[in-house]
């Protein structure tokens, strides 16, 4: 694997295989990418998020970006957003748990109640 | 301050998507000879007019209702003032804004410019209409990235570690080993 070409013939030969994520995805991860979710490790705490559903080649998740919401002192703040259930908000996501969050909440569907800052009904 | 450039930059690019830009360039150039570091970030977001430019800079202004300061372009302003940099804002309504900075490299308050090739990801995966491009200039030697060149993969979670081994050992050769 040395060039983006090579990654595209992988694609090509892999597509039919492929379900590709849409806006319709079930599942949404939103990570706080405000300045105050950034110098307290967002982007880091996204980059496991993104890690982890490669690893588990998880597709049918969309993960996206927040500004601040004025919880800094919480931050990172992750949300994970799944149909038919509260949004829930986890509060100083770190890389570690962000991985954790992935493999509990998005894959079992166990929320880790420990690291909950808050729970929004009809989200 | 944050600890890395590369954490600013994203901060300051997040800025400008946020203000509507559906496109960004980023771009660095590291002049040794010079000791000096210039940084520039520029959006086509909708800009900002004179009255609020003029107080941009105060970390007790901001333009969102969510929280009382606003911190991302007074870390950057304190930067420059810490280590005898300059720091610079242009921004026309409609037109969007470009962020400058300047550093002397060796100052020993100037953060490292860090992983850039993690906020390079980060902008590009979480925000996939928007248009990333980075250009590092190291005296003679040049590495471009544009997030149009992996605008397929970008929904594909499965091809996100090939992407980053190939980002990595591209911008590995670049630098040669020396970490700015």
């Amino acid at each position: 694997m040395k060039s983006l070409e090579d990654l595209k013939r992988i694609r090509e030969q892999a597509q039919a295989q492929i379900k590709l994520r849409t806006q319709e995805a079930n599942t949404k991860i939103i990570v706080g990418m405000g300045t105050c979710g950034i110098a307290a490790g967002a982007r880091e705490t996204l980059m496991a998020i993104l890690d982890e559903l490669s690893k588990r080649n998880i597709q049918d998740v969309v993960v996206t970006q927040t500004g601040c919401v004025g919880l800094c002192e919480y931050e990172p703040l992750v949300n994970v957003v799944k149909p038919g259930q509260p949004k829930i908000t986890y509060m100083k996501v770190t890389p570690e748990r962000a991985r954790q969050i992935v493999a509990s909440h998005i894959v079992n569907d166990q929320i880790i109640n420990e690291w909950v800052l808050s729970t929004e009904e009809g989200a | 301050m944050m600890e890395e450039l590369s954490l600013h930059i994203l901060d300051i690019a997040e800025n400008g998507i946020n203000a509507g830009a559906n496109c960004v360039e980023i771009e660095v150039d590291i002049e040794k000879s010079k000791d000096l570091m210039t940084i520039k970030v520029r959006d086509n977001g909708k800009g900002m007019d004179s009255e609020i430019l003029d107080k941009i800079r105060d970390p007790f202004f901001t333009t969102r209702t969510t929280r009382k300061v606003g911190l991302g372009v007074s870390f950057l302003d304190e930067l420059a003032e810490l280590t005898g940099g300059r720091l610079d804002i242009d921004s026309t309504p409609g037109i969007g804004t470009t962020v400058r900075l300047e550093l002397p490299i060796s100052h020993p308050d100037r953060p490292p410019l860090g992983d850039i090739i993690s906020t390079l990801i980060t902008l590009s995966m979480i925000n996939t209409e928007v248009r990333i491009t980075y250009v590092e200039r190291r005296d003679d030697k040049v590495w471009s990235f544009d997030s149009d060149q992996i605008k397929d993969f970008l929904t594909d979670y499965s091809l996100l570690g090939k992407i980053k081994e190939i980002l990595y050992n591209s911008y590995k050769d670049f630098i040669g080993g020396e970490l700015i």
